[in-house]
């Protein structure tokens, strides 16, 4: 079942003048038809401007659609009955820890969300513990949030969508603020939590590297999708990627070129394991 | 002129039970027209050393020296240095204020007692030295790109003139294009306008493109300062503090596992292509 459906979504900026008329209007997103199964790890990709954050923001009903339609769970987000249903149901995880933090233990910023929705307190010291426990930061219940490391933080704030029990996360370039260990630390985090809890996790990145390991990658462009496909569907696509601003994967380059020199390796390799291998092969 | 780190050392809450050392006996000579990459992970004092090069904090022990005069003399023109040691925080777009981009520009060297001339001239060469015409001066910079504004306020700082621009992950946030742009920008600035750069940087890619000398700072103390090359021979090191080694290079480790003789020592795509069609051709 699609977990997450849009319908001809149309979202426009529009831009008014000191007398509220509208001076101008940005088409974020045009006539965008998606869909996406429960249970998908899906990046998204696509430069600046290309709409990936309008979308996510149209998931958890923070904007709502210009014209077309939104399906969250089967509900549609344009009509207010369901807001707080599907609020809970698609979490989000945005890029700057330090703003979506707001208590000063970890376990009470992680209970806020279900303490807001009225989860009785038994229930809710069982879904803090839960949480933390599946993002690792069972250790750091009591601890205050500000000694925690970058990455440390996004897990915490995954524990806070967690303890919601969401069926689907939404990542917006989570971890754009990390170092390398805070990265890989929360990209393991979303894979556990896709493999173990079947959590649709739909993934907004810059870095290609994180868009190998999806299972389906879709690619933005001035409100439309450019590109849907596998990883190597659509890593294979070179000219057209970079035409869109993106960039291969530093692996996947080196490979193509290695391919072009006349060595006989399959297009595209994305990780550095897989180029070894079939380097190996060769021998 | 030199900008020269003797011992020093950096502590929150010096000489009370609370003290935390974040830097420790940090020895380091920077230079104009040198490209040089700080990388360390969360916490290992890369902040707060960039901090002390604008004087922002002050050492609490060791001294800072700018051409061989200590700048925590008491008549030391500490306003003077400040102008020679451009600092562009993380996301500097949220400190662009004016409600056009030329005065944002003008506005540092407006604080420098400058003539209007000096100061219109001053604004003009940093817009032309990051790649902004005049049909930008007057938009306002919410119009602009987030690579453009970042452009704007690397111009601001370069407005100064300063002889060292210090850089805290500049490229963070912005899309691939974005990314290299600004990166390939900076580089220009090291290459063609002589500035010293020093960039905090998570990405071991791109310090393995673009630097010409790699600090890696663990736990406020300087482990490794040595060429690209140099640095990323120390795999095992780096990967224990949660660094890396570029991917290229993971390719040629990864090889050399599997009995294949290949030398780790390679890091950009061009010679690990050479050296794999070396080795298997």
């Amino acid at each position: 079942m699609d977990i997450i459906q849009t319908r001809d979504l149309t979202h426009d900026y529009i831009k008014y003048d000191e007398d509220e008329k509208p001076v101008s209007v940005r088409h974020a997103l045009e006539d965008l038809d998606l869909s996406i199964g429960e249970g998908q790890f899906v990046a998204i990709l696509g430069h600046n401007g290309s709409g990936k954050s309008t979308l996510a923001k149209h998931i958890n009903v923070l904007l709502l659609p210009t014209s077309g339609t939104v399906h969250v769970g089967g509900m549609d987000t344009s009509d207010e009955s369901h807001l707080w249903e599907i609020r809970q149901l698609a979490g989000m995880v945005f890029q700057n820890p330090d703003n979506q933090i707001i208590a000063t233990v970890v376990e009470e910023d992680v209970a806020f969300g279900p303490e807001n929705m009225g989860v009785p307190t038994e229930e809710l010291g069982q879904r803090v513990r839960e949480a933390l426990e599946t993002v690792g930061m069972t250790e750091f219940a009591q601890d205050s949030p500000n000694k925690l490391s970058g990455g440390q933080k996004q897990r915490v704030a995954i524990a806070g969508a967690l303890a919601m029990r969401p069926r689907c996360i939404v990542f917006d370039e989570s971890t754009a603020m990390l170092d390398p260990s805070g990265r890989s630390e929360v990209v393991a985090t979303m894979h556990r939590l896709n493999r173990e809890e079947g959590i649709t996790i739909l993934l907004i990145t810059h870095y290609m590297d994180e868009a190998v390991g999806a299972d389906r990658v879709i690619v933005l462009n001035e409100g439309h999708v450019a590109m849907d496909g596998t990883p190597k569907e659509v890593f294979a696509r070179a000219e057209e990627l970079s035409a869109l601003g993106m960039h291969l994967p530093k692996v996947t380059e080196l490979a193509n070129e290695l391919a072009a020199e006349g060595l006989p390796l399959p297009t595209p390799i994305l990780t550095v394991e897989e180029l070894v291998e079939e380097l190996c092969r060769l021998r | 002129m030199p900008l020269t780190l003797k011992k020093l050392c950096f502590s929150y809450n010096p000489g009370t039970a609370l003290e935390k050392k974040v830097l420790k006996d940090i020895d380091l000579t920077f230079r104009e027209g040198e490209f040089t990459a700080v990388i360390g992970p969360t916490g290992s004092g890369k902040s707060t050393l960039i901090q002390h090069l604008d004087l922002l904090l002050k050492a609490t022990s060791g001294d800072l020296l700018y051409n061989g005069e200590s700048i925590y003399g008491d008549k030391y023109d500490k306003k003077a240095l400040r102008s020679k040691v451009g600092l562009v925080f993380q996301y500097p777009e949220y400190q662009l204020f004016e409600p056009e981009v030329f005065t944002d520009v003008c506005f540092g060297p407006k604080n420098q007692g400058l003539s209007e001339e000096e100061i219109q001239a001053g604004a003009r060469e940093a817009m032309r030295l990051v790649g902004l015409d005049e049909s930008y001066d007057t938009l306002s910079p919410f119009e602009l790109s987030g690579g453009q504004k970042r452009r704007v306020a690397i111009a601001g700082v370069l407005a100064m003139n300063p002889e060292f621009l210090v850089l805290d992950e500049p490229a963070a946030g912005l899309d691939p294009r974005g990314k290299k742009e600004l990166l390939d920008l900076i580089r220009k600035l090291c290459t063609e306008a002589g500035k010293g750069i020093i960039l905090v940087s998570h990405s071991m890619d791109d310090v393995a493109e673009y630097a010409d000398r790699i600090i890696v700072l663990k736990d406020g103390r300087v482990q490794f300062d040595d060429a690209p090359r140099e640095v990323f021979k120390h795999r095992e090191e780096l990967e224990e503090m949660g660094l890396s080694i570029p991917k290229v290079t993971q390719v040629l480790h990864g090889l050399k596992e599997r009995g294949i003789p290949a030398d780790t020592g390679l890091i950009s795509i061009e010679e690990t292509k050479e050296e794999i069609l070396r080795l298997f051709r």
